[in-house]
């Protein structure tokens, strides 16, 4: 008896085991969600499950993992732009399952303004994010027919520009050089051709991109104020297609297509200017000796070892040149190759390792006969990387890694070009550093309400030699006669080094399903600077490695907002926010007066090292979804201030007071504005307005008598003032008489005409307005060549933005110095684009 | 049709609009001293001109120029301790002795203290070994028209090998012109003298500068405008070549950016241009301009382009001054000193060199 009481219990308890394990225990369910119709993966889509509070996200290559009790469950997957997907799956063991999403007919394309979902901006934590998907890039009006990625980032707020045709952006007061622009996790020192007027991604290559203005996690790193992560496409792995636009400056062709079905695909695409064809045809000898052309490729091959793992290289190039009716040639050029390999290592572990080398040649030939010369200065930088993410549980994932960043600064030795050539060659510094970084993340879903995302990262950046460098003498200002000493350093030795942690940390409130308070801060160190005393960055300006004289800038940043989306409807939803954010930066870098920056081997002496901050409101209110209409309305109250005080190593910016930075504009008013017409046909218009920026305006003008020998000399000999005859005319009958008249001969005192200038930046330009507007005819559904056609003005008003207003000295008689203004793109101009695809 | 089609494309070339502003103006903020003074080997006088700032108003002749700065001590220090002392003019010039000259070697200040008690002084400045000028000549370009006519002018300094050197040259041009005389009286009356040649110094503040950066002790050659052919009167180019300091040398690079500024990306950011002068006693009191000490070589190219064109050409150049009226023939003058309507009429002579 009892040892059958012992066997039922046996029995029962195992049984109840077996059940609570088996309650007990998780199954791995991994997808992969793609577009039905090509095949692409889709990143971003929600995968939820009915009736249950969890869910997940799809990342980049449109896989999610998620680990599930064994049950039935109800789940859907929603993208915008595609039907509502629903199935119902039961859960009892691992299970690997493709999930293909159809795209809505009904539903309009309403990826126009976003690449996520509509209340990713309640529910993330990370503040200061902005996403803009690849097809949106094509919707926006466009300068000469080029859907341009950094002209469609200076639409959002907290984004701005020093001018019209200035290379770079600005993001919340940091400087231009303080952006870390990534293509494919590959960052790029130059991100525009001919001078900012074309933007240096060929949209048809980008997927997505990303643009975190504050609430920056730990995984990135290396530059002080913001991050653009732009994301190419990978070929197609299905089938072959060919793309490609024709447009009055540029041109482009895309072709896309599996080398091994399912398995290895490959994506290229090329963009050209036309700009030095039609330079010939002008009758002015300077616009027909003049050249002005750029180009640039991307290539991407992707290799896919079953669905969980894949490898992809790629390759980007771009080249400029340019060159006005003078003697000299500017060129620059970018060349990176990339290798990636991502795989999901188990359940809950995914990596990416990633390896680069990227080139950024700058700088200009002269070709003034027996002045020939080359001045080719670069930056390489080679990289490992690996990254790692790991699911701690559904409402956890812990994300970190490291980078060992390798820099050779050749700051470019000028050569004579030719044999005929007098120039002597003069050799500047290479530098050498290294930059080492690990970094740890942990986003965690604390409760139902609470998100958090928080991190630290640790640069460490080391200067190496080879090579010599100056010691000055201490308790004076650096200059070339305060040397006291030449150090020389034997290759891999450490001369300087900097580091630090860089905490990270954003905290999302939600307080019900639309509304969401935040709070963020982030510290980036920035070690590799952009050397610029111009009004606006140029291509040829200078970088430079932190070294003895340079520490690395450091940004903190603190931002607080608040996130409400108005409207139940799922397809009208107002998304609005109000971000405030305060900026502090520490060892900014300004100049002495008229610094000398080119081939200056002791550049540190017209360098000076300051502080700076930055603070701002941003309103924004955006309606992503629509049937018809869909747009945003942004307003920003920022300023951004610069200071460089007198030291014992330096002396005083601006009087060692504190000065509006080049790029403070306090207003800023944005409007993105898209109406479908039809099913094909949409209007679109942007507006921007902002207050001028500011400049140094003189207060008052003095002339140098250092030519008055003459003068001198009519002076001393008595022979001003004397008598003598002038020349007079009266009108008889219609005709002019001339006579000579008796008059006193004398001369001026004359001189070199020169503006007195005083505070920097007190004044400011004229305010800044402009309007574009534009038409895109989308292609016929299902036609096997989609052609489709964007027709745009930019500047429909033809307003002569005022670019700069500048103030020439002025010499020969009588002339005084003078006050002008300078408009770019100072009429509205047209632009028709053909594009096509099959 | 696609003309214009070019012409909307290019826009970073030719959209672009510069316009002058002709209503800017501010009033006189600034209490800024300008001083310009000159010391160098050749004989003198030197002369130092003091002035206040005026205000920025483009066509306002009250504020054409300066106000002077009269009544100054104004002196010359070299460093073995002797002063020169300079003589006031009036209207803010003080000038040297005539034979005052300075040495090679040697190093000059520059002191000012004005009436008001303010102390003003220079840098010390070392006066460079004079350069040497090489080549300067000409050579006449025959054409098919006298506009297409001219004179090449070439000249090159000989770079001193294994030094910094920087050259700051003024050029002035002596050009003779021709009046017409009155037709004589009718006999018996003598025909009054006629004076119908003279000369005149059109003024140039257009400096040239050069250093020897990447082309240490090589022949710099000068870019020197040619010279017209459209008279065949004598035609003088003098060349100042004066060796000077990196810091005298980038004063007036700084002042050449500010002249030749577009706009544009490759502007530098405007600050004030400071020379090698402060005031000692009131160190916020803007002092502007600079002291410049200089090994000078001058030389005088004579281009006589009468003997230079020959007959040919002469001819046709005749020909075109006449069409063109050079010698002002319905307006005869007995002394074309008397010429008031000729800038900088310096009369039968040019200084004398």
């Amino acid at each position: 008896m009892n040892l059958k009481r012992a066997i039922l219990t046996a029995v029962f308890l195992t049984s109840f085991l077996n059940v609570s394990f088996a309650q007990k225990k998780e199954f791995l369910l991994t997808g992969t969600v793609k577009d039905k119709t090509t095949g692409r993966p889709i990143g971003s889509a929600s995968v939820l499950f009915s009736g249950y509070s969890f869910g997940t996200q799809t990342d980049t290559l449109g896989k999610f993992t998620i680990l599930l009790s064994p049950r039935n469950y109800q789940m859907s997957i929603r993208m915008i732009g595609y039907k509502l997907y629903l199935e119902r799956i039961n859960i009892t063991e691992k299970t690997d399952q493709e999930f293909l999403l159809t795209e809505s007919e009904k539903l309009l394309d309403e990826v126009v303004i976003s690449a996520e979902k509509s209340d990713a901006n309640v529910n993330r934590a990370l503040m200061g994010v902005e996403k803009i998907s690849g097809k949106t890039l094509k919707k926006l009006p466009t300068l000469m027919g080029e859907a341009d990625v950094i002209r469609s980032i200076m639409l959002l707020p907290g984004v701005s520009t020093v001018g019209e045709g200035a290379s770079g952006f600005n993001v919340r007061g940091g400087n231009v050089d303080q952006n870390l622009v990534l293509l494919d996790g590959v960052p790029l020192f130059n991100t525009s051709h001919l001078f900012g007027f074309f933007t240096g991604f060929n949209a048809d290559m980008v997927q997505d991109l990303s643009l975190f203005k504050g609430g920056i996690p730990s995984n990135y790193g290396g530059k002080a104020s913001s991050v653009l992560d732009v994301r190419t496409k990978e070929g197609n792995f299905e089938k072959w297609q060919f793309g490609g636009g024709l447009g009055p400056i540029a041109s482009r062709v895309l072709i896309e297509g599996p080398l091994w079905k399912n398995k290895t695909s490959i994506i290229v695409g090329a963009r050209g200017s036309l700009s030095d064809f039609y330079l010939k045809y002008f009758n002015n000898p300077s616009l027909k000796k003049s050249q002005a052309n750029f180009y640039d490729l991307n290539a991407k091959i992707t290799h896919k070892f079953g669905e969980n793992q894949r490898i992809s290289f790629a390759v980007y190039t771009s080249t400029d040149a340019f060159k006005f009716a003078q003697d000299t040639v500017y060129n620059w050029n970018t060349q990176n190759i990339n290798l990636k390999h991502n795989a999901l290592i188990n359940r809950r572990l995914s990596h990416n390792f990633t390896a680069f080398y990227s080139k950024y040649l700058y700088g200009n030939k002269g070709q003034k006969e027996f002045y020939e010369y080359a001045w080719q200065p670069s930056v390489i930088q080679k990289t490992l990387r690996e990254d790692l993410n790991f699911d701690l549980s559904n409402s956890s994932r812990v994300y970190f890694g490291g980078e060992a960043n390798y820099y050779i600064n050749d700051a470019g030795s000028f050569l004579p070009n030719s044999a005929q050539s007098i120039i002597n060659t003069f050799k500047m510094p290479v530098e050498n550093a290294r930059e080492l970084s690990v970094y740890v993340g942990n986003s965690l879903v604390l409760t139902k309400k609470v998100n958090v995302d928080f991190g630290v990262r640790y640069a460490h950046y080391s200067l190496l030699g080879p090579g010599s460098f100056f010691q000055y003498q201490s308790g004076k200002p650096r200059e070339i006669t305060t040397i006291t000493d030449t150090l020389t350093y034997q290759k891999g030795k450490k001369i300087k080094s900097y580091g630090g942690f860089e905490p990270r940390i954003s905290f999302s409130w939600k307080m019900d399903s639309t509304l969401s308070l935040k709070f963020g801060y982030n510290r980036m160190q920035q070690f590799v600077h952009l050397l610029s005393n111009t009004m606006a960055i140029s291509p040829v300006d200078i970088w430079k490695l932190s070294n003895a004289q340079l520490p690395q800038q450091i940004a903190d940043q603190y931002s607080f907002g608040i996130f409400k989306n108005i409207g139940s409807s799922s397809i009208s939803t107002y998304e609005t926010s109000v971000e405030l954010y305060y900026k502090n930066l520490k060892n900014v870098i300004d100049y002495v007066d008229g610094a000398a920056l080119y081939l200056n081997p002791i550049v540190e002496t017209q360098l000076l090292v300051g502080k700076g901050y930055a603070y701002g409101a941003e309103f924004f209110i955006k309606k992503s979804r629509g049937v018809k209409v869909t747009g945003w309305l942004s307003y920003t109250y920022a300023r951004t201030f610069r200071q460089a005080t007198a030291t014992s190593e330096q002396v005083a910016a601006n009087f060692g007071l504190t000065f509006p930075a080049n790029f403070d504009t306090p207003h800023n008013f944005k409007v993105v504005f898209n109406d479908r017409l039809t099913n094909r046909l949409t209007f679109n218009a942007n507006l921007a307005y902002n207050t001028g920026r500011p400049i140094t305006y003189p207060n008052g003008r003095y002339k140098i008598y250092a030519f008055n020998d003459v003068y001198n000399y009519l002076i001393s000999n008595n022979l001003i003032p004397r008598d003598g005859l002038e020349i007079r005319s009266y009108v008889y009958e219609g005709q002019t008489y001339k006579f000579l008249s008796p008059a006193q001969i004398t001369e001026i005192l004359d001189g070199y005409s020169a503006p007195s200038f005083t505070l920097r930046n007190q004044e400011r330009l004229p305010d800044y307005f402009r309007l574009d507007a534009g038409f895109t005819l989308d292609p016929k559904k299902k036609s096997k060549m989609n052609s489709s056609w964007n027709f745009s003005i930019y500047n429909i008003l033809g307003r002569q933005n005022v670019y700069s207003i500048y103030f020439r000295s002025a010499t020969g008689l009588r002339n005084q110095a003078r006050t002008y203004k300078l408009s770019v793109l100072a009429v509205a101009i047209p632009s028709l684009t053909y594009n096509f695809s099959f | 049709m696609k003309k214009y089609n070019f012409l909307v494309v290019i826009a970073f070339l030719f959209l672009a609009c510069e316009t002058e502003i002709s209503n800017y103006k501010t009033d006189n903020l600034s209490n800024a001293i300008i001083v310009y003074g000159e010391v160098g080997n050749l004989i003198g006088p030197y002369s130092v001109r003091i002035n206040t700032i005026s205000a920025y108003s483009p066509y306002d002749a009250r504020e054409f120029i300066g106000k002077p700065v009269e009544g100054a001590k104004v002196r010359i220090v070299d460093n073995i301790g002797n002063t020169t002392i300079l003589g006031d003019f009036g209207n803010g010039l003080y000038k040297t002795a005539i034979l005052f000259k300075g040495l090679p070697g040697q190093s000059y200040q520059l002191k000012i203290t004005t009436a008001d008690g303010l102390e003003i002084e220079s840098s010390i400045e070392k006066l460079q070994t004079p350069p040497q000028l090489q080549n300067f000549s000409y050579k006449f370009i025959d054409a098919e028209k006298v506009e297409n006519m001219r004179f090449d002018v070439k000249a090159s300094i000989k770079d001193l090998e294994g030094e910094e050197n920087f050259y700051f040259i003024k050029k002035q041009e002596f050009i003779e012109f021709q009046t017409t005389c009155p037709a004589p009286p009718p006999p018996p009356a003598p025909p009054p003298p006629c004076y119908f040649k003279c000369w005149r110094a059109p003024l140039n503040t257009q400096p040239t500068l050069l250093n020897d950066f990447l082309v240490n002790g090589k022949n710099l050659p000068l870019n020197i405008k040619s010279v017209d052919a459209f008279d065949w009167t004598d035609y003088v180019v003098q060349l100042d070549i004066q060796s000077v300091s990196k810091q005298i040398y980038n004063f007036w690079q700084r002042q050449e950016d500010q002249r030749t500024i577009g706009g544009g990306l490759f502007d530098k950011i405007p600050a004030q241009i400071v020379g090698n002068l402060r005031c000692v006693n009131k160190p916020d009191q803007e002092v502007l301009g600079a002291f410049v000490v200089s090994g000078t070589t001058k030389q005088r190219l004579v281009i006589k382009r009468f003997e230079a064109m020959g007959t040919a050409a002469f001819q046709k150049v005749e020909a075109y001054a006449d069409f063109n009226n050079l010698r002002n023939k319905n307006l005869p003058l007995l002394d074309c000193r008397k010429a008031g309507w000729i800038d900088y009429n310096l009369g039968f002579s040019i200084p004398e060199f």
